[in-house]
């Protein structure tokens, strides 16, 4: 045996925890629940002490509505139509994005956004100053203003946001998405929001004539019939041009792949010849803006305010090697862009660490005479129009060829982001 | 303002820098400020023992469940196990809980340090383990029955010695 005052030294209990405990028993009373269990969603209907807007029936209720309204704003994801036509390919397991249940909101919306929305729906004003400090204050003006008792807090928000709608996700912007993809995927869109409200309207009319019960004619049953017969029609023959169109699509994303693939297969083929002799691949793609702080001059004090400055990271991959390696090429923004010419340079350079530049007499502006360009040089490049797609990189196909890197020069650009490793549209062989 | 962290950089950097380039003075530096530091090693006599199953159950508790894997329980138990051997060492007279500076009558600490066996510290130290992993109510409701069974204990302690005293055969002439 021993005391309770080395009992509750080993054990870690305070004294007020101690007393309450024992308190509890000398009275001969249950222990108090804590204040975070029984939870709304527990089968118990005794409340706890926690949190009381997820207790409240109008603000989960005003919430489940929001929510059923922010859904309707997702975007039509690119990847839905096109992954549900290649998904009968061979190559599905290069496919990004396995989750289709995923619910994308347009990228303009923010968490915080759609929280002062929901709050200035329901007659409350949330206001931020600088520092940050957040105020939420009652609109009288509104004409919901009583209908909450009191606004849930951001963490309630997106507690109730991560509970229930765990799927709906804001992505970070992207640009580089194949247009193509979001043209069908707006299109089919469209088609279903037009097919559900001509069932409504169909169904409201069904109720009209019901109620009415007055007697049309025949021949007018007829007409609307085969109206309606006719618009069926027309919608089912839309959405058949839509899907075949997208199959098309999916073909041409499937043929491009398996092409770069090839291409990649011969270059990994070739690894052992001599550079001259042997076919090259090479794949690059600026990598996500990285940010450093800025230690330039012109700032207001020394640890008051260091803006970062944006470091631009352009990979290139030698796709010969199975264990492929990155050159990554890091510059800051004062240094250089992230456009078309940047892309030639940069390429320029890791050509020149590859060894397949010639030796260039400045004086004379001749080619060294043994010097022989490499069979074929592949570029591929993802669909951002910016950066790879344009101008500028197609001249350097010419001058690759002109300065004899190379016989041949080919660009299978223009990837889908949701099919990587694929091009979609078309090669440039120069 | 720095934060802490940099402030913590920069006073190193410093001193690296005076450590570099005048030895001498950082050597006087050093001693000065060593003298004027306060004896942080010595801590009061019921602070230098602190039970780690409430940070182990707030370990356990504020982790998340991929990262319960992680924990070593095996370590845990030691440290438990390390406690209770110098809490059985050291202890003299038990702590009062409702001032823990001063000193009880009681020894049962330092009386558990001889009948204590390697064994029983290692079986107490699982016990705790599972003590610490026990949630808010668990833990509470453990408590209450321990001191339900001591309350109870107690009384048949009284209730016999009573009996013993005032039976008919403590009162027989020959018992003395």
């Amino acid at each position: 045996m021993v005391c309770k005052n080395a009992l509750a030294r080993v054990i870690g209990f305070s004294r007020i925890k101690w007393r309450g405990i024992w308190l509890c028993v000398k009275n001969e009373i249950p222990l108090p629940m804590h204040g975070h269990s029984h939870k709304p969603g527990d089968n118990d209907a005794v409340g706890g002490q926690g949190n009381r807007s997820c207790k409240d029936k109008t603000t989960m209720d005003a919430l489940k509505s929001f929510f059923k309204f922010v859904t309707t704003l997702a975007a039509p994801r690119a990847t839905r139509l096109v992954r549900a036509l290649s998904t009968t390919g061979t190559n599905t397991s290069e496919l990004q994005a396995d989750d289709d249940d995923l619910i994308e909101l347009p990228t303009y919306l923010s968490k915080r956004g759609l929280y002062k929305k929901f709050l200035g729906d329901n007659g409350y004003t949330y206001t931020a100053d600088a520092v940050g400090r957040i105020t939420i204050s009652k609109d009288d003006n509104n004409d919901n203003a009583n209908k909450l008792s009191s606004p849930p807090s951001f963490r309630t928000f997106m507690r109730y946001w991560k509970k229930n709608h765990l799927k709906l996700v804001i992505p970070k912007p992207r640009e580089d998405i194949c247009g193509d993809c979001f043209i069908f995927a707006n299109q089919s869109k469209f088609r279903i929001n037009q097919q559900q409200q001509d069932d409504e309207a169909k169904t409201c009319s069904d109720d009209d004539e019901l109620s009415v019960a007055s007697g049309l004619d025949d021949d007018e049953d007829n007409n609307n019939n085969g109206g309606g017969r006719g618009s069926q029609f027309q919608a089912a023959l839309a959405s058949e041009e839509l899907i075949l169109k997208a199959a098309i699509h999916v073909k041409a994303a499937q043929q491009q792949r398996e092409y770069v693939n090839q291409k990649i297969q011969q270059a990994q083929e070739d690894q052992l010849l001599p550079k001259h002799e042997r076919r090259w691949c090479f794949t690059a793609d600026y990598a996500q803006n990285m940010y450093v702080p800025n230690f330039g001059g012109e700032q207001p004090g020394e640890t008051y305010y260091y803006s970062p400055v944006n470091a631009y990271c352009f990979g290139v991959v030698d796709n010969a090697w199975k264990q492929t390696a990155m050159s990554a090429f890091v510059y800051l923004e004062d240094q250089g862009k992230k456009g078309g010419n940047n892309v030639c340079s940069l390429l320029w350079q890791e050509f020149g660490r590859k060894g397949l530049l010639p030796l260039f007499d400045l004086d004379t502006g001749t080619v060294e005479d043994f010097h022989v360009p490499s069979p074929e040089i592949n570029l591929v490049f993802d669909n951002c129009g910016g950066q790879n797609k344009n101008r500028m990189v197609f001249r350097l196909l010419f001058y690759m060829v002109k300065r004899k890197l190379c016989r041949v020069a080919i660009e299978p650009f223009s990837w889908c982001e949701d099919i990587p490793k694929t091009a979609v549209t078309g090669c440039s062989i120069y | 303002m720095l934060s802490g962290t940099e402030k913590k950089q920069s006073r190193v950097a410093f001193f690296e820098f005076i450590q570099k380039h005048d030895p001498k003075y950082y050597l006087t530096m050093a001693q000065s400020a060593a003298s004027r530091s306060p004896n942080t090693a010595v801590k009061p006599p019921h602070l230098q023992y602190i039970s780690p199953v409430k940070d182990i159950h707030r370990e356990w508790y504020t982790s998340s469940e991929k990262k319960r894997g992680e924990i070593d329980i095996l370590s845990r138990k030691e440290d438990i196990e390390d406690f209770l051997f110098r809490l059985f060492q050291a202890s003299t007279y038990c702590f009062d809980l409702d001032c823990p500076t001063k000193q009880t009558k009681c020894t049962c600490l330092a009386d558990m340090n001889g009948s204590v066996t390697i064994l029983n510290r290692q079986l107490m130290a699982a016990h705790l383990h599972s003590f610490a992993l026990l949630d808010w109510s668990g833990q509470r409701h453990v408590a209450m029955e321990w001191m339900k069974h001591a309350v109870n204990a107690k009384q048949y302690d009284s209730t016999c010695s009573q009996a013993q005293q005032g039976s008919w055969y403590a009162r027989m002439p020959w018992r003395g």
